[in-house]
């Protein structure tokens, strides 16, 4: 459960359940003889935005600076099983919401032949594209680390995998929701009224302890890789409910129940790369939608003898709610990616979304390099030009930032 | 000299002379993919292996960097082999795998997992060309070649380091490759690659690689404990140091997939 302080209730429930979830396995490890392998490893860093416009709404504050540590610790046994630890935790300056700390993996796997048995808090990713990965629908999204959906919160589960000639199936069993993170009154990135993650809403009368089922088939044919899956459960998206705290207007999260039903496919002809992912949500409470994004890369390797590798890419965005109700309703993605293959790891990104209907457009650029066999540093740039007042992201239009990190990795 | 006598004689003429590179009934084409066989075949039976490698990558100056990783390979009787790189150092890279399944007949399958966002990729095996960690190995240098993978020619029969050598041209089937050719020394006895050079698209020469170090292990198979890649243009070189081999490993077939590497450590 990402928590701030004042939620604790919540977090004494998710710990409990972790707890209930491992206690098979808590005698597993000193059951089994001889430890073959174990490591701390991981990350701290510290890490700034800065805005180049000042804050729209009120309570907001210009810039925030924080730190972050992840570190990972594994024990490998001789039978070939796996205890991985990975909690996470953020303090930031400004942002009282966006100071949390998260279990990203608290997990045990256990191989045996064509079995693989994952239980406990883990990551899961599913998708193939750049820009939206539609079909990833296992983890809730951690909204106050990036406000593009690209970090992931744990996800307890239950997962038992098989792998046949004919492909790799994969069932979970999803016992404990989490709710999506948002930036706070002072945070920036975020919508006119702040999002009370201490009044969420459910369809369900379970709530967050709702239980969600998912099932993947995938499959390597040659040079194309197919996923199918399916999932029925709470949506990792909320619609929004307006209520009010301490006099003010806000929004509550309403978290509806879905099923989803996803494809991805991804082959490779030489250079070339085309991607797909699809899905269809059946939605009790919103409507039903499809959504899409296809997409193909081609690859200059070695550019010009260098060694350099130039990817460039290009993807369509499509979900047939629209404008008011999707962010990538009928979008393009150009970009180029730019692998140094040097010494240090260096890598550019730049890319831009542009919206066919409107002048909405989100360029971003990424860059990393290592410095010393420690640190790396890394930037990102992350524009919201042209926002029409009915696009969701019109809130966050004067929201366009550049961020920057120093980490030291161990 | 009956007629039908004279009319073979002529035509052993005509053929010599046509292909003068018959050699007691073979020509190099077939001689080069001869001793290509030999030495494939005289590594069978491994099953499967590891080792430990630290790479060195020194620049012109003689500026140091280190890599280090530990690999995971099977044998696969009837097609290219599986191999696994787990990365260890320098830290950032702690935990990143990549995955290749390599084919005789059509180009290799490759993926890599990427443990901050826990998303495996699956990539073009045609980067052939892009350099391997900013090392003097491109991608299509660490690949071991599988017989089928080039055409051969045998130029000469030589000593090299005090060892009866062949000598043999490769010359690279599929499309992309950075080379023209590769010229192999053939150990004529245990069939072990000695050292290797790299003509690029213009047939010039530019990098030589240096097997050294050599250990006999399980009393059959042979190892390098170093591969030295030399830039001829540069100076500058790459040494990958092994440690640690095993061999006739039992490793889980079930690993060597993209949905099951991420465990791997």
């Amino acid at each position: 459960m990402t928590f701030s302080l004042k939620k604790s209730n919540h977090f004494y429930l998710y710990f409990h359940f972790c707890s209930l979830l491992f206690s098979p396995f808590i005698f597993l490890p000193i059951l089994i003889v001889q430890v073959e392998a174990h490591q701390i490893r991981g990350k701290v860093s510290i890490q700034t935005r800065l805005f180049s416009n000042d804050p729209i709404h009120s309570g907001q504050e210009d810039h925030s600076f924080s730190l972050t540590a992840a570190p990972e610790y594994f024990h490998q046994f001789d039978n070939g099983s796996l205890l991985t630890f990975l909690p996470f935790i953020r303090v930031d300056a400004t942002d009282s919401e966006r100071t949390h700390f998260d279990i990203r993996d608290l997990s045990y796997i256990w191989s045996h032949e064509r079995f693989e048995l994952r239980v406990g808090v883990r990551k899961e990713f599913w998708g193939v594209v750049e820009s939206l990965n539609l079909v990833d629908i296992i983890n809730q999204t951690d909204l106050v680390e990036s406000p593009f959906g690209e970090e992931k919160l744990g996800q307890p589960m239950v997962n038992l995998s098989y792998s046949a000639e004919w492909g790799t199936f994969d069932f979970f069993l999803l016992p404990y929701f989490r709710e999506r993170t948002f930036p706070g009154k002072k945070g920036r990135l975020r919508l006119g009224f702040v999002v009370d993650t201490d009044q969420p809403l459910f369809e369900s009368a379970a709530e967050e302890n709702h239980i969600d089922f998912a099932f993947r088939y995938f499959h390597t044919i040659q040079k194309l890789d197919i996923g199918v899956s399916h999932f029925v459960g709470t949506s990792r998206d909320p619609l929004a409910r307006i209520g009010i705290k301490d006099g003010e207007f806000v929004i509550r999260p309403f978290y509806e129940q879905i099923s989803q039903t996803g494809v991805d496919l991804l082959l490779v002809i030489g250079n070339w790369i085309w991607k797909f992912e699809g899905i269809y949500r059946d939605a009790s409470v919103s409507t039903d939608y499809f959504a899409m994004v296809g997409g193909l890369e081609y690859v200059f390797d070695g550019i010009g003898g260098t060694g350099m590798d130039l990817a460039v890419f290009l993807e369509y965005l499509y979900d047939d709610r629209g404008d008011e109700l999707s962010a990538t309703e009928d979008d393009f993605l150009v970009g180029l990616r730019l692998a140094f293959n040097d010494v240090r790891g260096t890598s550019v990104l730049v890319a831009v979304t542009q919206d066919r209907d409107t002048d909405a457009r989100f360029p971003v650029l990424k860059a990393t390099t290592r410095l010393s066999d420690h640190w790396r540093f890394s930037m990102e740039y992350r524009g919201l030009m042209n926002q029409p007042s009915e696009d969701i992201f019109f809130d966050l239009r004067d929201d366009d930032f550049f961020k920057m990190e120093l980490a030291y990795h161990f | 000299m009956n007629i039908h006598k004279r009319f073979i004689l002529t035509g052993l003429i005509f053929l010599t002379a046509v292909i003068p590179n018959v050699a007691n009934g073979e020509t190099t084409q077939e001689k080069g993919l001869k001793i290509a066989t030999a030495m494939e075949r005289r590594d069978d039976g491994w099953i499967g292996q590891t080792a430990d490698i630290k790479m060195v990558i020194k620049d012109e100056k003689g500026q140091g960097v280190i890599y280090e990783f530990h690999i995971r390979m099977l044998e696969v009787p009837d097609d290219g082999d599986k191999g696994v790189i787990i990365y260890d150092f320098p830290a950032d890279m702690r935990g990143v795998i990549s995955l290749a399944l390599l084919h005789r007949l059509v180009p290799n399958d490759m993926w890599i997992f990427i443990p901050s966002n826990k998303r495996v990729k699956r990539f073009s095996s045609q980067k052939k060309n892009s350099s391997f960690l900013g090392s003097e190995f491109t991608s299509e240098d660490l690949n071991r070649g599988e017989v089928e993978k080039y055409t051969y020619r045998w130029v000469k029969d030589e000593e090299y380091e005090g060892l009866p050598c062949s000598v043999i041209d490769r010359f690279p089937v599929e499309e992309n490759s950075g080379y023209i050719k590769q010229r192999l020394w053939i150990d004529q006895i245990e069939h072990r690659v000695l050292k290797m050079e790299y003509y690029n698209l213009d047939d010039d020469y530019i990098k030589t690689l240096y097997f050294k170090d050599f250990q006999k292990y399980l009393d059959h198979f042979w190892r390098e404990g170093k591969r030295t890649m030399v830039n001829e243009k540069t100076g500058g070189s790459t040494t990958i140091h092994f440690r640690n081999w095993k061999l006739k490993v039992e490793l889980n077939e079930n690993d060597f997939t993209p949905s099951r590497i991420r465990k791997l450590r």
